[in-house]
């Protein structure tokens, strides 16, 4: 059964449609990259995907339940997928180690004891154990970006989503973070990438979408949407993405 | 008294018409109602309560910390008439009456004018003593003579007074307007007025204690009768006051104190005069400064706290409580706190059938106000962290109640830090505003020494100066907090 399941999604914010009707389907331990010009919708997309928007229109199903306004089932959901943001959007005031266990401590009830554990094997994972009691501002961006993945994977997420990551950072650190995204993908996780990085398009998305003005406009397995595109509007996009 | 406030369609500032607004409201509510204490005109064995505003010497004054004074001997000895204990309370004369309706006293002998307006509303003993306006000018200036030899200068009185009613009859002195009259006599001295003109008695008394090089220009210039004031609705209590007048009147005992008072060998004892005990003047406004420390941090400790509630009921899902909230803020915020601490003493306890003591009602009354205030800026404070930081904690799963503990509210308290101080201190010198209601606070110290020691230049810098020394630590310890939040950052 597909972890995702998006049917005839819109989304309004008043009188500006942003999603034109959006139909997607996911599998578990696929990586889907999302790719398209601005503001055509790819962030609120995954906003739709992890509860932070609710559809106009349409439905939106994740591991079985349906995206609603309804408080209790959001949480439910937002508990199980994770978000990554492009400007990390870490807690500043906490530590970061204790950025990583606060949900686990507060949400899943886990003790000091087991979250701490939990906290250093996923700064472990990001390679990042050495810095666990450095404050959000003593991070380089692409250490602060791999502990907001680490928060995220904290709560042991059924799907990741990741809405740019590596926008935001200095070309030189953003190799750090694809790495750790691409180990990721190799363990199983299923994830949804909106990034510009062709390379890592082409490596590790078992599927490429490609959006435009609030409508999927082309998708299929990276090499053939990346390298023979068939609609014209993906031609002129990906040749203004390789010529900058 | 005649310096004193009219009536209240000569009050000048807002702040004063809503008083006898609140005034009003009182006399309607407090007429014919509460116990009459005095209705059965037998006061042996209680306690007469008798309310004055000791910043009027010779009338009133306070000295070494003890009320003292023509008024106050008068007060002890018709309570003796009267076989009564007497109890004092020390407050403003703008919240004298008012206290009075409210039932907080049942006398007020405080050198009070006896005029038209004010038998509307009150009720008077028979006069005892006669009074009148006084011109005052400086030794060296001989062309003053009287007040007709102000036309064309500029004359000072103290704000509302019945000075002002002679000086409509002049319409060619320009008059300037003082807060209290010491302060204009120090102008005078100074040379920026070319007289003064106030209440005779008490000029006289002001120019034998401090104001050296100023001298009484003519004779009096009107007459006017002190008379104790009380509710209207006790004839009874108006009966035992004038008869025991008369007894002391007839035993020659009244006769005996205006002679210590107003007597020769008394003018010439106040002739001398006195030089400032500092160490005196620095423990009364140090005792001042305890209470408005006192009176502020209470405030803060439970502003603080209601302050950040009400900034977050603004903010839950159940509209009316937030409108409640919103209600909460703008009310307190748009009306003066001088008219919020008048409510609240004064017309709340008839209100509700509850007494509050000062004490209370100041602590109550600041609390309320500083907690809008303080909401204001947790409001401000929370809307500056970035909306990012709560979509974060909301993609993990976290509530909203636990969103706001533990990931805004942390980063917006670290935002108020400063306004917060800034409110702090503002509160402290607010908190000067409860004079109005009797508490002692260091402003109100600073007003009975200036006018008992007839040297507002010795007092007031010193006043100033241990304001600073209470807010200077204040705006230390928030630094301090700020470079320690800052350091985690
Ligand atoms: N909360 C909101 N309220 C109003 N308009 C919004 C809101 N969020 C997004 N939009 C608008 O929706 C459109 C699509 O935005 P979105 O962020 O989804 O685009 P995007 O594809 O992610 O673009 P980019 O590549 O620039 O990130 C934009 O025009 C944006 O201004
Ligand atoms: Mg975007």
């Amino acid at each position: 059964m597909a972890l995702v399941e998006v049917r005839n999604l819109h989304k309004r914010f008043g009188a500006l449609e942003v999603l034109k009707g959006v139909d997607l389907t996911v599998q578990p331990g696929e990586v889907v990259v999302f790719v398209g010009p601005s503001g055509c919708g790819k962030s609120t997309l995954l906003r739709c995907l992890c509860g932070l928007e609710v559809p106009s229109e349409g439905q939106v199903v994740v591991g079985g339940t349906q995206v609603s306004d309804e408080p209790k089932a959001l949480q439910a959901l937002h508990r199980r997928v994770g978000m990554v943001f492009q400007r990390f959007h870490l807690f500043p005031h906490l530590s970061a180690l204790e950025n990583v266990t606060l949900a686990p401590r507060k949400v899943l009830g886990l003790s000091d004891a087991e979250a701490e554990t939990l906290g250093r094997r996923m700064l472990a994972m990001v390679q990042l154990d050495s810095r666990a009691d450095a404050y959000p501002g003593q991070l380089s961006g692409g250490q602060q970006q791999r502990v907001a993945i680490a928060r995220a994977l904290a709560m042991k997420p059924e799907l990741m989503l990741f809405d740019e990551p590596t926008s935001a950072l200095d070309p030189e650190l953003v190799g750090e973070v694809l790495e750790v995204m691409r180990e990721l993908a190799r363990e199983g996780m299923t994830m949804c990438v909106v990034t510009h990085e062709m390379g890592f398009a082409a490596d590790v998305a078992h599927r490429v979408v490609f959006m435009d003005a609030g409508k999927v406009v082309e998708e299929g397995p990276p090499q053939q949407v990346l390298r023979e595109p068939q609609h014209p509007r993906t031609r002129e996009f990906l040749a203004r993405l390789l010529n900058r | 008294m005649s310096r004193r406030r009219l009536s209240c369609r000569q009050a000048h500032t807002p702040g004063l018409a809503l008083l006898c607004l609140v005034w009003g409201v009182l006399v309607l509510l407090g007429c014919g109602r509460g116990e009459a204490p005095g209705s059965r005109g037998d006061w042996k064995g209680r306690t007469l309560r008798i309310g004055t505003d000791a910043t009027y010497p010779p009338f009133e004054s306070v000295k070494d910390g003890e009320l003292v004074g023509f008024d106050i001997e008068l007060g002890a000895l018709i309570a003796e008439e009267l076989g009564a204990k007497v109890a004092w309370t020390n407050t403003s004369f703008d919240g004298v009456f008012p206290a009075l309706m409210a039932g907080k006293f049942d006398l007020v002998i405080s050198a009070v004018t006896i005029t038209p307006e004010r038998q509307q509303r009150l009720g008077f003993s028979a006069p005892y003593y006669t009074a009148g306006q006084l011109v005052v000018a400086r030794e060296a200036d001989t062309a003053v003579t009287g007040i007709e030899s102000l036309r064309g200068k500029t004359a000072g009185i103290q704000i509302n007074t019945s000075a002002s009613l002679v000086l409509e009859k002049f319409p060619d002195i320009e008059v300037r307007q003082y807060p209290s009259i010491d302060l204009a006599l120090q102008d005078l001295r100074n040379g920026n007025l070319a007289g003064a003109v106030g209440d005779g008695p008490t000029l006289r008394y002001f120019l034998a204690h401090g104001f050296q090089g100023l001298r009484a220009a003519g004779g009096m210039l009107t007459e006017e009768h002190y008379g104790i004031a009380m509710r209207p609705d006790d004839p009874a209590l108006r009966e035992a006051v004038n008869a025991a007048l008369q007894r002391l009147r007839d035993s020659g005992k009244f006769a005996a104190l205006e002679e210590r008072y107003f007597g020769e060998a008394a003018q010439k004892a106040q002739a001398t005069p006195q030089a400032v005990p500092w160490g005196k003047v620095t423990w009364r406004l140090a005792q001042g400064l305890g209470l408005t420390l006192g009176l502020t941090v209470l405030a803060l400790i439970s502003g603080l706290p209601l302050g950040l509630a009400v900034a977050l009921g603004r903010r839950v899902r159940f509209r009316p409580l937030a409108w409640l909230c919103a209600a909460y803020v703008e009310g307190l915020r748009g009306t003066p706190l001088l008219v919020q601490i008048i409510f609240i003493y004064y017309a709340l306890p008839q209100l509700l059938g509850v007494d509050l003591a000062p004490m209370l009602a100041a602590v109550l009354a600041l609390t309320l106000n500083s907690a809008a205030y303080v909401a204001e800026i947790f409001r401000a404070g929370i809307a500056s962290v970035d909306a990012g930081q709560e979509e974060a904690a909301r993609a993990l799963g976290m509530g909203r109640a636990q969103v706001m503990r533990y990931v805004i509210l942390p980063q917006a308290v670290r935002n108020v830090l400063p306004p917060l101080t800034n409110e702090g201190i503002a509160l402290l010198k607010d908190s000067s505003l409860v004079s109005i209601i009797g508490m002692a606070e260091l402003t109100r110290a600073g007003q009975e020494l200036a006018s008992q020691l007839a040297a507002p230049l010795a007092v007031w810098p010193l006043v100033a100066l241990f304001y600073l020394l209470a807010t200077l630590p204040l705006t230390r310890l928030a630094s301090a907090l700020e470079k320690r939040l800052h350091r985690q950052g």
